[in-house]
């Protein structure tokens, strides 16, 4: 494989694959946790989920500013036109659902009026109080912009794999951090 | 005879009954809409702020005769209310209030102090099955007809069996039950 392929930056790569970990993790999570039973462990799953979900909307900034700072490397030559607007469009609406779905949680939280503490270091305020005539809004919107991400992740994931393995490019090295012991002499 | 009897007996019980009256600290008479019970407890590392909206006060209180004074505060414990349906529909089951079993709690104190900045009641509280003394520190504002009371209390809510079995552990819901009370009251 070629040496010279233009990766993206090294904080980049970090803070995709860090998003990517917290979107599964998040992602199971939600799943477990609106089938428990009452319990403190519920609970304990719902804080550790809203702190998630805080945290990827942080990261989503972090990556939204640096990528102004360090735009990605130039697109590989070769890809037809319409998957290359397909895989921008994909990326555009993946950093809005990094946005959105987590402004939908906290949204459905403030609706509710349960208490949001970011890792119990920081007590987040609701969004706007005394709106339990819109949870069912919010709850529905939360559940449809989570499946909207697996969806558009596994667009993704699968793009990914399809120029891994049956294009035979180098897509996917351009997300993956220079490892020296696989590099080839 | 034996009726004339019974009425001394009644006009005598009635004196006295009108004297010790008469000993008696003054009376005061709640205002429901001034007065608050309301509480902080921490959950899942954040604040949930309640009350209590329903609560009834026999208030005899004379700054000048703590001896004779006291008081009892009964409370709907139905009424709690935190801002938030879902929990609201937990605390009356049995592992929290129960309040099918328990459905008031019961403060009274007939135990009175003079502190630097107030006074302090010296009494029970009775929540669930628990009754526990309980000394509530409190300040005093008398202007003309109406009395306000402030006070703050922290109270451990596993002590009275609230949060029972797997919800007596405190890192997610806590132990430590702030309450702010303010009561607002006639003179009668």
């Amino acid at each position: 494989m070629n040496k010279t392929i233009a990766r993206y930056s090294g904080l980049a790569i970090l803070l995709h694959w860090g998003s990517a970990a917290i979107i599964v993790a998040l992602f199971l999570i939600g799943w477990q946790m609106v089938r428990m039973p009452l319990s403190p462990g519920k609970m304990e799953a719902y804080a550790l989920h809203k702190s998630l979900g805080f945290l990827i909307l942080v990261v989503a900034v972090a990556r939204v500013v640096w990528r102004m700072l360090r735009p990605p490397p130039p697109e590989l030559m070769g890809t037809p036109e319409w998957q290359r607007r397909a895989a921008n469009a994909t990326h555009v609406v993946l950093y809005l659902l990094m946005f959105a779905l987590p402004m939908s949680g906290w949204a459905y939280n403030s609706s509710v009026g349960f208490p949001l503490s970011f890792f119990g270091l920081i007590d987040v305020p609701p969004l706007f109080s005394g709106g339990p005539d819109t949870k069912e809004l919010w709850r529905t919107a939360h559940w449809l912009l989570g499946w909207g991400v697996v969806g558009l992740v596994s667009l993704h994931v699968g793009a990914a794999f399809y120029h891994q393995v049956i294009i035979r490019d180098s897509i996917l090295q351009r997300m993956l951090p220079r490892i020296p012991a696989l590099r080839r002499h | 005879m034996r009726a004339s009897c019974f009425l001394v007996f009644a006009v005598v019980g009635n004196l006295l009954g009108a004297a010790s009256a008469g000993e008696a600290a003054t009376r005061w008479t709640p205002v429901p809409a001034a007065s608050r019970i309301g509480f902080e407890v921490s959950q899942a590392g954040a604040a949930v702020k309640g009350e209590f909206r329903r609560f009834d006060s026999e208030i005899a209180f004379d700054p000048n005769d703590l001896s004779s004074s006291k008081v009892r505060v009964e409370v709907d414990v139905a009424s709690i209310s935190t801002g938030a349906e879902d929990r609201d529909r937990e605390l009356p089951k049995s592992d929290w209030f129960d309040i099918a079993r328990f459905p008031r709690a019961v403060f009274e104190a007939a135990t009175f102090e003079q502190t630097e900045k107030g006074f302090v009641a010296r009494g029970t509280l009775s929540l669930r099955d628990v009754k526990q003394p309980v000394s509530l520190p409190f300040t005093l504002e008398i202007a003309g007809e109406t009395a306000r009371m402030d006070a703050k209390l922290d109270l451990d809510r596993t002590t009275f069996g609230v949060g029972q079995g797997m919800w007596a552990a405190s890192d997610m819901v806590g132990k430590k039950v702030t309450l702010t009370i303010h009561v607002e009251a006639k003179r009668n």
